[in-house]
């Protein structure tokens, strides 16, 4: 409904979110997408409680704004808020839970993937360490951003 | 001291019962439940017996359902007062059992078993000061007499059970009262339960020397049979409803212990005592039978020679008489009887008698006395004093003068009690008696009965002895090995514990390693090729400002690059080795699927998913016959790829290679064996090449050095195992154990 009423924005005006406790990891994220082409704004979150509080606009950082399409990019293992409880959350909220998370992370532990779909995170990707590896990984995020039509959130305005 | 002790512990074990039972009872629990269930088994039918038992002898004094009270004509029945007492009492121990009574009916129990106790107390009390109370006139105003004794009144040694049976009731009955003496009041009423069923045992069995041990001569009433039969069954109840935990029942009760095992001491006395009655029980079962035998031998002996005598006596006198008519006509002061009586007399002369004891006497009836006219063998009077014919003495004498033939056991001229045999003389009006002394029969059975019971013992304590001599050994070997076991379990479980969570730590450790020691990787490789980048900008920039770059050169060509190259290689080995940790420490978790595997289309499996290197490697590859084996699939394919991949990555690059495969069932296995001919393994290695990370050539070829780390570790999950045999420069056999289909069975 709101898609309709809210101007269609373009793919580019998609804000990426990085929730990723490793500067470093956010970094090389950061760097690759750009490498790759993508000029989204992007935004970093330290813990699982900062995306949160950000996405369910608490607490005093910044908040998500209504009629804005984020793509959530999450990172499993995190201080304070792991980031399989914080895809948990996003999926139980009726206006958060169709906004993309890809599963950003270390491992590629079956029983983690699956948990992880069945929470219903749109796409899993392991931080590969092998440079080219990851930088093919990133590729693959930005042209699945790129194609991928991303549904902004209106939250409370449409309540 | 002691038992002050034992009454304290018991006290305690009271007020900490639910504890107690929580914990060490615990194990045991099963156990005590089907005591319970038995204790109760016994309890009801007992108690049923009783009831039954007591409503006969009611029964018994409506007339013509007389032997319904008991058991032969020739014994006294139930006397109806006691036969309420029964029902009253039993009634009572029914309702116990079945349910656990009100506050109300505990009142009313008590009130009715108190005053049981109280009449048969007085009852008791009546028979010792010799005054009959007459409560049971009531019942049964005339009563009749079996022989002298006066039958359907309760005799003295019933009022004394029924005193301690009333008392015992009774503290059953507070045991639901008050819980603090539970214990102790069980232990009373158990005890009182006990010596019930003991006296009325010991009435019973005196039943089976005869009724005329306890009838006896005197004129107080004796149990009834029926009622020490009565008495056994509700004592059995008393003892059984008193619980588990009292003392008679506790005695027998070997659970209790089971954490600290009954002592040598007591097992002994308890064996001891458990044979001891045994035999005492066999023993007097067996003088009973012979005595019973043994008098009615004499009996129908005594009776045949008293007849013989008799008729013999009689034969001569009708002789004398017919005789005498001639005499008579010559000699007018003739007697035939006289004449006869003489020689009798003359004869007896020369006849002492038979045995010790035995004797003959001839008497007639001379008004109110009795007149004996042969000389006896006791006194020492040559002819015998004449009895009053109404005193208690000569009763067998008496019987014959009556006209009576049978025999007696009763007193005799002397007041002895004798054995007798009587039998009146019809021609002479006399009457014979032929009797033996009661001592003379019960002497041998006494003195062989006590030397009987000496050996008994005797053997008895010697059997214990010997038993103990030689089963405690085997007992104390027994217990130390049990306390063994039992303190290796404790170790055992603990151990199984400690290593559970060790086991979960490593897993958590090997998670959080190869999770958590790869995001520094990922920077290390990442930013290093950030570095390489700028590294590139900065060649390019240097090209461009034409800056002079002879000493930066070799720097940013070769400096800079290798370092960053050894830096990214290391990453790239660390990262393997953590992709193995994690992929051991998955196959380790992974749930297990045993089923029957076919060998043959897993080889092929295997093969088919190695196709590529093994067309690269130019490997002759040949698969004979397998036989199938028991496992998971997914993991026995891991098991062969492994060894596959191993076979390939080490080949002879000197010769082409070759592969076998090959199976073959050995001691209710299957065994399986990879050959190729490979590099080999040096004898030394042979053993190493199983450890996590070893690497026969790190420099050659790549994997993690894992490959027969999780072969070894799937292996053991499933019951299998691996060795190998090889000879450098000319090939491995990699053999690998599993069950076959088999061992199913």
């Amino acid at each position: 409904m709101n898609e309709i009423i809210g101007d269609t924005r373009m793919n580019h005006e998609v804000v990426i979110l990085v929730a990723e406790d490793d500067e470093g990891h956010a970094g090389l994220i950061k760097k690759n997408l750009i490498r790759a082409g993508l000029v989204n704004d992007l935004q970093h979150f330290k813990d699982g409680q900062e995306i949160l509080d950000f996405l369910f606009k608490k607490g005093d950082g910044p908040h998500r704004q209504s009629g804005v399409s984020y793509v959530l990019l999450l990172d499993i293992r995190m201080p304070k808020v792991g980031g399989t409880q914080v895809l948990e959350q996003v999926k139980a909220d009726a206006d958060l839970h169709r906004m993309p998370v890809i599963m950003i992370t270390t491992t590629n532990d079956p029983r983690e993937v699956e948990q992880c779909h069945n929470l219903g995170c749109s796409n899993y990707i392991t931080k590969p360490v092998n440079y080219t590896d990851f930088v093919n990984a990133i590729r693959q995020l930005g042209l699945f951003l790129s194609v991928v039509e991303i549904p902004k959130i209106n939250g409370i305005s449409t309540v | 001291m002691k038992q002050q002790n034992d009454i304290e512990r018991d006290a305690d074990e009271a007020i900490n019962q639910p504890l107690l039972e929580d914990e060490s009872e615990k194990a045991a629990s099963g156990h005590n439940h089907d005591q319970d269930f038995l204790l109760k088994s016994v309890s009801v039918s007992c108690d049923a017996g009783t009831i039954i038992i007591a409503l006969m002898g009611m029964l018994s004094y409506i007339p013509g359902l007389g032997l319904l009270g008991s058991i032969h004509q020739d014994y006294i029945p139930m006397a109806p007062s006691t036969a309420i007492c029964f029902i009253i009492l039993g009634s009572i121990l029914l309702a116990l059992i079945l349910q656990s009574p009100s506050k109300a009916s505990i009142l009313l129990y008590s009130a009715m078993a108190a005053l049981i106790s109280i009449f048969s107390a007085l009852e008791v009390a009546g028979h010792f000061i010799g005054r009959d109370l007459n409560f049971e006139d009531a019942l049964v105003p005339n009563f009749g007499y079996l022989g002298n004794i006066p039958i359907a009144r309760m005799s003295p040694s019933t009022g004394a059970l029924f005193t301690l049976a009333g008392l015992a009731v009774l503290a059953l009955l507070m045991r639901h009262k008050s819980h603090d003496r539970k214990i102790s009041l069980g232990h009373f009423g158990g005890c009182l339960g006990c010596l019930v069923v003991g006296t009325s045992l010991a009435f019973g069995l005196a039943y089976l020397y005869g009724s005329p041990f306890l009838y006896g001569q005197n004129t107080t009433i004796p149990m009834a049979l029926t009622t020490a039969g009565a008495f056994l069954m509700l004592g059995c109840v008393i003892v059984s409803n008193a619980g588990r935990k009292s003392v008679p029942l506790s005695l027998l009760n070997t659970t209790k212990h089971s954490n600290n095992p009954m002592s040598a001491r007591r097992r002994f006395l308890l064996l001891t005592l458990i044979m001891v009655g045994a035999c005492a029980m066999v023993m007097a079962v067996i003088t009973a039978i012979l005595y019973r035998y043994e008098i009615n031998q004499q009996r129908e002996m005594l009776q045949v020679t008293a007849k013989s005598q008799a008729r013999l006596i009689e034969a001569v006198a009708r002789f004398d008489a017919k005789t005498s008519s001639t005499i008579k006509n010559a000699n007018q002061d003739y007697d035939a009887s006289f004449s006869t009586l003489s020689q009798i007399i003359d004869a007896h002369e020369h006849y002492e008698g038979f045995g010790k004891t035995g004797e003959f006497t001839l008497a007639r009836r001379d008004g109110e006395s009795i007149i004996f006219v042969l000389r006896h063998r006791h006194g020492s009077v040559e002819r015998p004093l004449p009895v009053d014919f109404d005193s208690d003495l000569a009763e067998p004498m008496r019987m014959a003068l009556q006209g009576l033939s049978g025999t007696i056991i009763g007193l005799d001229y002397r007041g002895e009690t004798v054995l007798a045999a009587h039998e009146p003389v019809a021609v002479l009006n006399l009457g014979i008696v032929a009797k033996i002394d009661l001592t003379e029969i019960n002497t041998p059975f006494l003195r062989s009965g006590l030397t009987a019971a000496a050996i008994a013992l005797f053997i008895v304590l010697v059997g214990t002895a010997l038993f103990f001599w030689i089963s405690n050994p085997i007992i104390k070997r027994l217990e130390t090995h049990s306390r063994k076991l039992e303190k290796e379990i404790k170790e055992r479980a603990l151990l199984s514990t400690q290593l559970k969570t060790k086991n979960k730590e490593l897993e958590q450790i090997i998670y959080v390693a190869s999770h958590d020691l790869r995001s520094p990787l990922v920077n290390i490789d990442g930013y290093s090729k950030e570095l390489e980048y700028s590294i590139d900008d900065l060649r390019r920039e240097f090209d461009k400002t034409q800056i002079p770059t002879e000493t930066l050169a070799p720097i940013l060509d070769h400096d800079m690059p290798d370092a960053l190259r050894f830096i990214r290689s290391s990453a790239s080995k660390m990262d393997t080795l953590l992709t193995g940790l994690l992929k051991l420490s998955r196959s380790g978790r992974a749930s297990l699927m045993i089923d029957l595997i076919d060998m043959n289309d897993l080889i092929s499996k295997v093969v088919e998913a190695s196709e590529f290197q093994i067309k690269k490697a130019g490997v002759e590859l040949s698969i004979s016959e397998l036989p199938p084996c028991k496992g998971d699939a997914v993991q026995v394919n891991q098991v062969f790829s492994n060894l596959l991949g191993n076979a390939l990555q080490y080949l002879d690059a000197e010769r082409p290679g070759a592969i076998r495969i090959s199976g073959r069932i050995a001691n209710e296995r299957s065994v399986y064996c990879v050959e190729d001919n490979g590099i080999g393994i040096a004898q030394t290695h042979q053993n190493n090449i199983f450890e996590i990370f070893h690497r026969l050539n790190p420099a050659k070829g790549e994997g993690e050095g894992l490959g027969l780390t999780i072969v070894t570790q799937i292996l053991s999950r499933l019951s299998g195992n691996i060795w190998v045999e090889s000879i450098p420069n000319e090939g491995s056999r990699f053999y690998v154990a599993l069950p076959t289909e088999m061992n199913k069975k």
